[in-house]
């Protein structure tokens, strides 16, 4: 996300025509993030769909114009849409896994913060989860949210508040060390607050 | 990350782990399969290439490329063969003024297919006026206009005509054998032509001297231009030269061609195919023999459509 404009065009120019580092790298840059959206969305097999959107981006490539923000919006809605068709085809599945119980939030910095953080955006309604990943795990902007969800931007605004303000209410409480501000990146979290 | 949230958005301190859990940098966990995903993602490139004229130069490049080396190779396998096969003496030298239709295209040696990227063309004209210049890139229709696209059914131009020379430069059997297939009209004459053409000599036995082949063609008989391509006799003329054009004679047709075509006829397939793939650098042919053995052209044209003759070393021509 540090790379200027020129240098990203270059990627994209390289994956483009098949050059096997550049995808690399542009897999390596996108993958994590689009595993947690896909996570985040209650998708069973996030990994075979986060391979199709890939896929998908690979075949687009070619065709692709814009720089990194440009990719993150045109992975994500791939994302969005693959996850759609997912949806559909496993809805059931999708449920019975937001019906699981929650795992056991000891702390927000041991290994399992992820996985827990994911759990409990998927116990949010579809939307808000969505809004939620988009503006944070993809780290998009209002509008492009809005633009991939179909949706106005002052919805996704609700979306994202409410969301949060629901995750504020699931989470347990805190633990001494996390108001301490002895963990990871919790001074970059209350830089993002205000 | 760029986006700041808002105030009306913000997260509480309460989700403020959260944010930073799911923003944290990639776990080596979920960059497992990383090599397998670039892979996919490499053949996905590879792929859809040919579909995407405008930012698939390099590919429609390496692919024009890899058909035209696997014509050349099956060229060469091809000229072997016909070299193999016996030969009528029935070869006459002819005047240094050669038919206009003799382009160079249509005598061009297989080694020409070096220039892949930018197939030579197949003329199917094989006997014209001497003032219709070079035009071994069109077929003419009786109208004058040029239809790279249709071939038509008898090709000579020359209805007054009873006879038509044929040279055979440089040992390109297979082209002319081709050439006086398309040349000939469907009729009883027309399988005995191409056997004799087949059976001719054209190589030329002092190699500085280029010989050439005289066929005598009956064109009296029944020059009839309007006789669809796919008749029965068309066909087996077809199959008869073959070769020649497993390339044109696809993108000719359209359907019934290449189908038609090689099957069956090994000659066909074995003669031309060097000669008019090869050295025209349609691809097609090649490739369909190279995997299908004379069925050709069939498979290769499939997947693009009628273009055949000149499109499939490069792409579909819509």
């Amino acid at each position: 996300m540090g790379r200027g404009r020129g240098d990203f065009d270059v990627l994209v120019v390289l994956a483009a025509g098949g050059d096997r580092d550049a995808l690399g790298e542009l897999w390596c840059g996108h993958q994590s993030s689009l595993l947690r959206y896909l996570r985040g969305r209650g998708c069973d097999d996030f990994e075979d769909v986060a391979s199709q959107v890939w896929i998908d981006v690979a075949r687009g490539l070619p065709g692709f114009v814009g720089g990194e923000v440009e990719f993150r919006k045109w992975l994500f809605t791939i994302a969005h849409h693959r996850h759609i068709d997912e949806v559909r085809r496993q809805d059931r599945r999708i449920r019975a896994e937001a019906a699981k119980p929650a795992p056991r939030v000891t702390s927000p910095h041991d290994n399992g913060d992820l996985a827990a953080a994911l759990h409990l955006i998927r116990r949010l309604p579809p939307d808000m989860a969505d809004a939620v990943l988009l503006r944070i795990v993809a780290d998009l902007s209002v509008a492009d949210v809005a633009e991939i969800m179909g949706r106005r931007e002052g919805t996704v605004r609700v979306l994202v508040h409410r969301g949060l303000q629901r995750l504020g209410t699931m989470v347990p409480p805190r633990l001494e060390s996390w108001e301490s501000g002895g963990t990871h990146g919790s001074s970059r979290s209350l830089d993002l607050v205000r | 990350m760029t986006n700041e949230f808002t105030p009306d958005e913000g997260p509480a301190q309460d989700v403020a782990w959260i944010v930073d859990a799911l923003r944290w940098p990639a776990r080596p966990d979920e960059l497992d399969g990383g090599e397998r995903t670039v892979n996919a993602m490499a053949a996905a490139i590879a792929g859809v290439k040919p579909t995407t004229l405008p930012h698939s130069r390099h590919g429609r490049r390496r692919i024009g490329v890899l058909v035209g080396i696997a014509c050349v190779g099956i060229g060469g396998v091809a000229a072997a063969g016909a070299a193999s096969v016996s030969r009528l003496d029935i070869v006459t030298p002819v005047s240094d003024e050669q038919p206009a239709t003799t382009a160079d295209s249509v005598l061009r040696p297989t080694t020409v297919t070096t220039t892949t990227s930018t197939p030579a063309p197949v003329p199917y004209v094989v006997s014209h006026d001497d003032n219709e210049g070079d035009e071994g890139n069109d077929r003419r229709d009786e109208d004058g206009t040029t239809d790279p696209g249709v071939a038509p059914a008898v090709v000579s131009s020359d209805e007054q005509a009873t006879t038509t020379s044929f040279e055979c430069a440089e040992g390109n059997h297979g082209t002319t054998v081709s050439s006086v297939a398309h040349a000939t009209p469907p009729g009883s004459d027309h399988a005995a032509a191409i056997v004799t053409a087949a059976h001719s000599d054209c190589d030329s036995d002092d190699p500085d001297e280029t010989s050439t082949t005289t066929v005598v063609i009956d064109t009296t008989a029944v020059p009839d231009t309007s006789v669809p391509p796919h008749t029965d006799d068309n066909r087996t003329a077809r199959n008869a030269n073959a070769g020649n054009d497993n390339g044109n004679g696809n993108r000719d047709s359209g359907n019934a061609n290449a189908g038609n075509a090689n099957a069956g006829n090994a000659n066909a397939g074995n003669a031309n195919a060097g000669n008019a793939n090869a050295g025209t650098g349609n691809g097609n042919a090649g490739n369909g023999n190279a995997e299908n053995g004379n069925a050709n052209a069939g498979k290769s044209n499939d997947p693009n459509g009628h273009a055949n003759g000149k499109g499939n070393a490069v792409e579909p021509a819509d």
